[in-house]
């Protein structure tokens, strides 16, 4: 029987309070105070594995400094990759913005509290980790770093990121794809609400520049059950026109128009490695961690 | 199209369309529902878009096909309630594959068709549906009306396209207060579709239609085989039809009839309390309890009764009255309403004297001896009749309208002045009692005087020779049937059956006449003969002991009729009898002629006949006419034909002076007072409509060809069926949202 989450992994006890930082903290220091009871190993994948010398072994790969604490001699092994890089890319676009009536945080502020926490335990485990934000185009790019000062950066950032009026996933990451130099992570947060093909185009330019791709689609619990059952007057967002229309006769086509939507990305991304984890906003953080990681740790193994 | 449709049509209840309106409901509440609506911001909206894309034109065919069936449904409902009919002012080849056809109505005319439920009588409801009939008819169709009475009435004889007149005709029908003789009627519709079918060829079919109570009077006929065989004829050429306008079950209303109203005494006079027997009747099926009589004089009450009745029992009730006036009075019995009122007053026309003056007329003194005595015995005070003996040569100057009977005794002759005044004097209703004896026989004429008190040229009566059979002979009132001698049943000590007589005068006799007493022999002893309105009683034998049998040795008496205790009673009941001619003259029954006798001087085109009483005083006032028809030969106008029942005055004008000519009374022959219905097993098939099967239609079937009313409702039905169905398809998605949530 899976264990109830703690109430700081709760949205609504996460919306509660106030600041990015501190939500991120508070989320992220949850999450690593639970590891012990968890079966996952934290970032096991990009921890740094040592292992003891044995003659022939490259001397450049010696670990001095732990050979300076323990007086023994350790070999850091593969040390390049186990030195993560992380890229967190953040949708901004306005229909981040969506709050169901039933929820406590838009998809905006779930995609920042996930953020801020990755970011947190991304430099917990001293790797790097940048961020970047895109509306209708790559708007923010805050390159990677390691440093004490990174978290803050990126939560400074993410506090003051502008909404775009529009979407455009599929350059964005196609753009980012150029500009990444340096291959790792990428974790995309977003609602998706875009052309899937131009998003899966834009998947397939990062897989193709061999960077891991975890793509994490946010929607809120109303759009996925769609609870309209009279005459709503929809006013669109991202410049879409309102539409006035009887929620109860048109529930059934658009449930389907988004099934249709997320087999396609699942079939995607799927095809092309990509860890697709599906979010409802509603949904507390240490699951969606949980989720992430299972992905991750199935993929090292 | 729809238009043109509706254009077609006619409305029952036009009014009922207003409900149209309510065909927009639907679209207000469409328009309502969508002014109130939620507003939200949405992200998701090329799921949206992308869904309204691609159901848009169902979800639209969707929604306006509701909202039609919706509104066809509330617009089909409005013209169902409508009453909608094929117009009759369409052209006829857009109305039936049908040719025109030949529709005979009977109505049936019998008086019970006037019972009354709830303020309708049966024949305002067959009117209603004898219009139906010709409102629904086809274009082209002919019509024909007949009245089912006795005799029947063909009211529309030349069948008629033109509805406008046959309607009238309807509305203005007036049954006759009669009874029903089917079997003319039977031939009567036929006779009208033969004539149909003769001057109009281009008709097609023949329907007769009987629209009636099925009184058990009327209709129990049917199994009559002459009958049987006429209605198989008629069902040859036509299809009949039988629909009922009765109220439902009839017999357990009950009905009260007044089934006969006579006078105790025919000699009414003013010094005297005049008695009145009504019997009552009870039709029903039910015992009645202080059921109301009253008598009428002249119109007004003067005396009420309360009665018990059992069903189906009979009841006679009493009235005593005394009149303050001479001359003739319409007395009436009327019982309380019930639902025929037709039958609830009986009339009686009666004359009233002053005094009672019998005038006894004698060969001698003592021929009139006894007579004087029986009709006056004791004080003189308390004598009822007023007894005058003249002698022969004195008729012509008696003032003959004071008399009410003449009692001439053993007259061998009469002059001929004498004989003509008594002979207008009886004619004119008056009463004559002839006691033959030996002085008649002496003067052996033959004919005698007595031939001439009658104007027929074949008399009902003649004198044959007397005779003296050698033995005592014994009257036989075989069976007291009678009205002379019903008195006299179970009263054999007043001696009416031990009167010996030993000679008589033997009569020949006929119809009209009849005999009311009989001598053991075989001939008649007394005979009752009218002669015009009046009354002749011939007794065979002598009133006085003074005629004797002189042929043998020994001298006997004709009879010893007048020494016997019987003889008073006798003579007083023939004064009666007699005097009842004036008064039998004034009664009659439905359908029987008006007759009365004209006076000199009088200006015949001035007569007029009018209903001055009516059972149900809907017809007082009516003149029925004022051209009777006039007997020379007998110095008698005469309406021949009588349809209502009432008391009827005849007044005629003399130097343009108005005259009350005579009042006479008809009351109604009571078959249809009977107020069951002819069980409809008892009906044979060919009356039976196909269709229903089990009971005559009781309305109009119009054979599908006007009537949409069925066919807007199935309409109805079938889309609220659609309705539901649309609406389950479309709720299921509301369903499965509740399903998701």
């Amino acid at each position: 029987m899976a264990e109830a989450s703690p109430t700081y992994f709760d949205p609504r006890k996460v919306a509660s309070l106030k600041g990015l930082h501190l939500r991120a903290r508070h989320i992220a220091e949850g999450y690593v105070a639970g590891l012990h009871r968890s079966p996952y190993r934290g970032f096991s994948i990009e921890f740094a594995e040592h292992r003891e010398y044995v003659p022939g072994d490259d001397l450049r790969h010696l670990d001095w400094k732990v050979y300076g604490r323990t007086d023994k001699y350790y070999l850091k092994q593969y040390a390049d990759e186990t030195n993560l890089v992380c890229y967190l890319v953040l949708d901004t676009s306005e229909s981040m913005d969506y709050c169901g009536p039933s929820t406590p945080l838009s998809k905006g502020d779930y995609s920042r509290c996930l953020a801020g926490s990755l970011a947190w335990l991304v430099l917990n485990q001293q790797d790097s980790v940048g961020l970047a934000t895109y509306g209708e185009s790559i708007e923010t790019m805050l390159r990677p770093s390691n440093s004490a000062a990174q978290l803050d950066n990126i939560m400074q950032r993410l506090d003051d990121t502008d909404r775009s009026a529009g979407t455009a996933t599929g350059r964005a990451l196609n753009e980012l794809a150029h500009r990444l130099s340096k291959r790792g992570v990428v974790i995309i947060i977003s609602d998706l609400l875009d052309d899937p093909t131009e998003i899966l185009t834009g998947l397939k330019h990062l897989r193709h520049r061999r960077h891991d791709v975890i793509l994490f689609h946010l929607m809120d619990p109303a759009e996925r059950t769609f609870p309209f059952r009279r005459p709503t007057l929809f006013r669109g967002m991202e410049k879409m026109p309102p539409l006035l229309l009887d929620g109860k006769i048109l529930r059934t086509g658009y449930l389907k128009q988004l099934r249709l939507h997320e087999e396609a990305l699942q079939d995607g991304c799927r095809t092309m490695e990509v860890d697709y984890i599906s979010v409802d906003t509603a949904r507390p953080f240490d699951i969606v961690l949980n989720q992430y990681l299972s992905s991750r740790m199935a993929r090292v193994r | 199209m729809t238009l043109s449709l509706l254009a077609m049509l006619e409305f029952g209840n036009p009014a009922m369309l207003l409900f149209a309106l309510a065909g927009l409901a639907p679209i207000v509440l469409h328009w309502l529902s969508r002014r109130r609506h939620e507003e939200v911001a949405w992200a998701a909206m090329q799921f949206l878009l992308s869904a309204l894309h691609r159901s848009s034109r169902r979800i639209r065919l969707e929604q306006i096909l509701l909202m039609a069936t919706r509104i066809g449904l509330l617009l089909l409902l409005a013209l169902a309630v409508a009453d909608p009919r094929q117009s009759s002012d369409l052209p006829a080849s857009s109305v039936a594959k049908r040719g025109p056809r030949h529709l005979v109505i009977v109505l049936d005319g019998t008086y019970s068709m006037a019972t009354q439920h709830q303020g309708k009588t049966r024949l305002d409801r067959a009117r209603k549906i004898a219009a139906d009939l010709v409102r629904s008819s086809q274009v082209g169709d002919r019509f024909s009306l007949l009245l089912l009475a006795d005799p029947p009435q063909i009211v529309v004889g030349n069948p008629t396209a033109a509805h406008a007149p046959m309607l009238l005709e309807i509305d203005r029908l007036q049954p006759p207060h009669g009874g029903s003789d089917l079997s003319a009627t039977l031939d009567a519709a036929r006779h009208q579709i033969e004539l149909g079918s003769k001057n109009f060829p281009d008709l097609q079919e023949a329907h007769v239609f009987f629209i009636t109570d099925l009184g058990q009077s009327t209709w129990d006929s049917l199994a009559e085989g002459k009958i049987d065989k006429q209605l198989r004829r008629l069902t040859r050429i036509a299809e009949v039809r039988l629909l009922l306008a009765d109220d439902g079950d009839v017999a357990d209303r009950g009905n009260l009839a007044v089934t006969a109203l006579r006078a105790e005494s025919q000699l009414l006079s003013m010094q005297n309390d005049a008695t009145f027997i009504a019997t009552v009747h009870n039709f029903g099926i039910e015992k009645i309890e202080r059921g109301r009589a009253e008598l009428l004089v002249d119109g007004k009450p003067v005396e009420e009764q309360r009665f018990d009745i059992d069903a189906r029992g009979d009841r006679s009730i009493s009235f005593a009255h005394r009149f303050q006036q001479p001359g003739p009075h319409a007395v009436a019995c009327r019982l309380e309403d019930d639902p025929l009122l037709l039958d609830n007053s009986r009339y009686l026309v009666v004359d009233v004297h002053r005094v009672v003056r019998v005038v006894c007329v004698g060969g001698s003194p003592a021929d009139t001896f006894f007579i004087e005595r029986a009709l006056a015995p004791g004080d003189a005070s308390q004598q009822k009749i007023d007894v005058a003996t003249v002698a022969p040569y004195r008729l012509p100057d008696l003032a003959w309208d004071d008399v009410t009977c003449v009692v001439l005794s053993n007259m061998p002759s009469i002059a001929p002045e004498s004989a003509a005044a008594l002979r207008e004097y009886i004619e004119k209703g008056g009463g004559m009692i002839a006691f033959l004896g030996d002085r008649l026989e002496q003067a052996n004429a033959n004919p005698s005087w007595l031939d001439e008190m009658w104007s027929h040229d074949s008399n009902p009566l003649t004198l044959l020779e007397s005779i003296s059979p050698g033995h005592p002979l014994r009257f036989d009132p075989r069976d007291y049937q009678h009205r002379l001698v019903q008195s006299f049943r179970g009263n054999e000590q007043a001696g009416l059956l031990s009167v010996p007589t030993w000679k008589y005068h033997r009569m020949e006799w006929s119809e009209p006449s009849q005999v009311a007493l009989w001598f053991n022999s075989g001939d008649p002893a007394i005979v009752e003969s009218p002669s015009g309105d009046g009354i002749i009683l011939v007794v065979a034998t002598a009133a006085s002991d003074a005629s004797v049998d002189q042929s043998d040795d020994e001298t006997i008496p004709w009879t010893m009729l007048p020494l016997s205790p019987c003889f008073p009673p006798l003579v007083q009941k023939m004064v009666e009898q007699a005097a009842g001619g004036r008064s039998n003259a004034r009664q009659g029954l439905v359908g029987d002629p008006l007759s009365g006798r004209l006076k000199k001087g009088l200006n015949e085109s001035a007569i007029a006949v009018t209903l001055i009483r009516s059972p149900d005083e809907s017809l007082v006032g009516v003149e029925q006419t004022i051209h009777p028809e006039w007997e020379e030969s007998t110095q008698r106008w005469s309406l021949p034909a009588t349809t209502f029942a009432g008391v009827y005055s005849a007044r005629g004008e003399i130097n343009q002076e108005g005259l009350q000519l005579d009042a006479i009374n008809l009351n109604l022959a009571l078959g249809e007072s009977e107020s069951t219905r002819l069980q409809i097993a008892n009906l044979p098939e060919s009356l039976w409509p196909t269709e229903t099967g089990t009971r005559p239609s009781a309305s109009p079937d119009l054979s599908g060809q006007h009537k949409y009313f069925i066919h807007f409702l199935i309409g109805v039905v079938m889309l609220i069926v659609v309705e539901s169905l649309l609406t389950w398809s479309m709720g299921r998605q509301s369903a499965e949202m509740s399903d998701g949530v």
